[in-house]
């Protein structure tokens, strides 16, 4: 079904406007969100596993904040031109300062730790500007400039030398990340932290503030339900919820018997949920390990022992915690015909916590729901959109009969109308998933919504 | 006849053409400036064409340009030779003698190739091309290693910054290229890392900018090293920035190299 565009984020009201980004009500009249800069009139664009693609704040988009506002201007090294009103303040590292103007008030911002800073390779001092002014800060990377908005209470976690600037009321401190590993070369041993040494932590208690960051390359974002995980590069990290969990990977690739004496390994770094993470599409690139003698607390694949997958053999699922589903799954009666118990089903127990945290972070909620034959999982928005997600157990290789067929979705998809609502079926690796889609929108739009929740949970078929 | 006036060069183009013919600049774009006034340079289309003396040039590519020159008979261009990415076999080239300049670690030699034939330049770092097309009577100060080429009727020079200070604490460089033209018109293309801003002062107006952002201001503005009263290291080094005073242009660059960091 070719031209049918992806899902649109909907509005509830004319007026008003929940960004999917930054998750705060707004104006929905403008081009962009009034607290992030996120391009309201832009459709989600959500990868097949469930990255959502953070779209770049429009050239001129204004940010309000208190009594002053904050314009990005540029597309390749976005500049931030920043209107401080009276008794507003920001501070930011003093070499992202692009100009400024004669009358803005510039002073020093002391920090505790400064040796260990200074080690680090970290800003020792930051400067801290008083309006009434303007000035404009950058970074030197391509890339994108994100706004992250702070409600009372929200602290989150970012990445060293990615921070742009914040306002005043916002509470920084800076921790040790204790992610590491350490590898010897003769006599000399050396520790590695493959997510920066130390990480900045950002956070406000009575009033909202700002937080602009600046990330090499493209952002994507990802909402992790309670103990989900999922491992990416380490250098690729922006900043995550502090709700977030961060681990060291190790994973031993197979290899000769040179190569297992060798023991090099691949780090990488897993983030465990609940919360909500950003990575970049630019990040330092690693040398091999070497051999490891020490490490912080990890988990560990070696695929010597592992073994790896015949060309011909069905990728193994990756190991998912056993997470509460955020859906509701009915249970099918034990012992039916050609069925499994869906609890005891292992794409049941996948698809719960990934078709959790992409409805969540799409601004939907599980919906409960009587019990049935088959495992279902149900999502209501606010604004009257009802998606519900069918999984054929096991050996029942489609639900219904085949719609218009649809292609780049699993090995086989349909598109049918139920009546007034529409279903895509999904089919893969024998197994097959039903969506269901129901609610005020054209069918382009329902189409793009259950392409989206079926693209999310065939990733896991 | 009715013509379009560019709003980046105040050249004039044929009711209908999508790019200014002195500039390149998209002439159906809206002209993008912010709240403090610096305008954004106008991002060239790609494969947008425009025209100096007999020559045309090209720009191709849009994350990092190239400007690639078709010189009539008798027209020539001259650039830093690791600028050069391709030319055709034919088009002779020469040196231009820079002399002092390798003292300040700037290339000793400029590339000279003369018409007729196709030569390209590029610089290796994303950024936009920003192409000044210079009046008769006009001096364009740009920092070192911005220039990307030059019409051979734009005279070149260099100057020493002046001022101890200046030249310790300005991160500009020991000196700056300028660029002169005489009687006739010339045509000056610079490259700017990340994204470019040019904003106009007025006589006696003052703005304060990164040295590392500083790209290019025409000669009347006044380039002073100010000392702000921050301290950035705990060897408590102070911070300084260049003082623009005007009258005239100041182009700025958003992606710099902050020689106080590095």
């Amino acid at each position: 079904m070719p031209g049918l565009p992806p899902p649109t984020i909907p509005t509830t009201a004319s007026s008003t406007y929940l960004c999917p980004y930054c998750r705060l009500q707004g104006d929905a009249t403008g081009n962009s969100c009034p607290h992030c800069g996120a391009p309201v009139d832009v459709r989600a664009k959500v990868s097949d596993s469930g990255w959502e693609a953070q779209p770049s704040i429009k050239d001129m988009a204004r940010i309000q904040f208190g009594q002053s506002s904050c314009q990005i201007s540029g597309a390749y090294v976005p500049a931030a031109e920043i209107r401080l009103g009276g008794g507003d303040s920001i501070y930011f590292s003093h070499h992202v300062l692009l100009w400024c103007d004669m009358q803005i008030q510039i002073g020093n911002q002391p920090m505790q730790g400064g040796w260990s800073r200074m080690m680090a390779g970290m800003p020792l001092i930051m400067l801290e500007a008083h309006g009434p002014g303007m000035l404009a800060l950058s970074d030197n990377h391509p890339g994108e400039t994100i706004a992250v908005p702070l409600a009372p209470g929200r602290t989150i976690d970012v990445r060293e030398h990615r921070f742009v600037m914040a306002t005043g009321n916002v509470g920084y401190q800076w921790f040790n990340t204790s992610v590491f590993y350490r590898t010897r070369s003769g006599d000399e041993t050396e520790t590695h932290y493959p997510a920066g040494m130390f990480m900045d932590r950002f956070g406000v208690q009575d009033r909202p503030g700002l937080l602009l960051i600046h990330s090499p390359g493209n952002v994507f974002l990802r909402d992790l339900a309670a103990g989900q995980s999922t491992v990416i590069h380490p250098g690729a990290l922006v900043w995550k919820d502090s709700s977030v969990q961060m681990s060291l990977h190790l994973e031993r690739p197979a290899g000769n018997s040179f190569s297992r004496y060798w023991n090099p390994s691949t780090p990488w770094l897993r983030l465990t949920g609940p919360g909500r993470i950003a990575m970049a599409s630019v990040f330092p690139h690693m040398e091999g390990t070497g051999r490891i003698v020490s490490h912080s607390a990890a988990t560990s694949a070696d695929w010597n022992q592992l073994g790896i997958p015949r060309a011909q053999q069905r990728p193994q699922q990756p190991s998912q915690p056993q997470v509460g589903m955020q859906a509701h799954s009915a249970q099918a009666p034990a012992g039916a015909p050609g069925q499994t118990s869906a609890a005891a089903d292992p794409l049941v127990t996948t698809l719960g916590p990934v078709l959790g945290g992409f409805a969540t972070s799409q601004g939907f909620h599980p919906d409960a729901v009587a019990p049935g034959p088959t495992a279902m999982f149900h999502f209501l928005h606010d604004s009257g959109i009802r998606i519900t997600v069918e999984v054929a157990p096991p050996g029942v290789p489609g639900l219904s009969t085949p719609g218009q067929p649809v292609t780049g979705i699993g090995e086989a998809a349909y598109w049918r109308q139920e009546g007034s609502a529409y279903a895509l079926e999904v089919r893969q690796h024998h197994r097959a998933i039903n969506v269901h889609v129901a609610g005020p929108m054209s069918p382009e739009d329902q189409f793009g919504w259950a392409r989206a929740f079926a693209a999310t949970a065939a990733s896991c078929m | 006849m009715e013509r379009i006036v560019c709003t980046w060069c105040q050249g004039q183009s044929d009711v209908g053409s999508r790019s200014c013919v002195v500039c390149g600049a998209p002439l159906d774009a809206k002209q993008l400036v912010t709240d403090s006034g610096w305008r954004e340079a106008p991002r060239l289309r790609d494969m947008a064409e425009f025209n100096f003396g007999a020559s045309t040039c090209q720009v191709e590519g849009e994350i990092v340009p190239v400007a690639e020159m078709n010189l009539g008979m008798g027209d020539s261009v001259y650039f830093e030779h690791h600028v050069m990415l391709w030319k055709d076999e034919n088009v002779p080239v020469s040196a231009m003698n820079t002399g002092s300049r390798s003292f300040g670690g700037m290339p000793f030699t400029v590339t000279v190739a003369h018409g007729p034939g196709r030569v390209a330049v590029s610089r290796d770092a994303t950024g936009e091309m920003v192409v000044l097309p210079l009046h008769p009577s006009m001096e364009v100060d740009t920092r070192e290693h911005a220039f990307l080429a030059a019409s051979a009727s734009v005279g070149y020079s260099f100057v020493r910054i002046k001022g101890l200070s200046n030249i310790l604490h300005g991160g500009s460089g020991m000196y700056m290229d300028r660029f002169v033209t005489q009687g006739g018109p010339g045509l000056l293309l610079l490259h700017g890392n990340g994204n470019v801003f040019e904003r106009l002062l007025a006589p006696g107006e003052k703005i304060m900018v990164e040295p590392g952002g500083f790209l290019y201001k025409d000669s009347t503005v006044q380039m002073n090293t100010v000392q702000l009263p921050v301290k950035i290291s705990m060897l408590r080094r102070s911070m300084f920035l260049a003082e623009m005073v005007g009258p005239g242009r100041v182009g700025i660059q958003s992606m710099y190299v902050h020689h106080g960091s590095e």
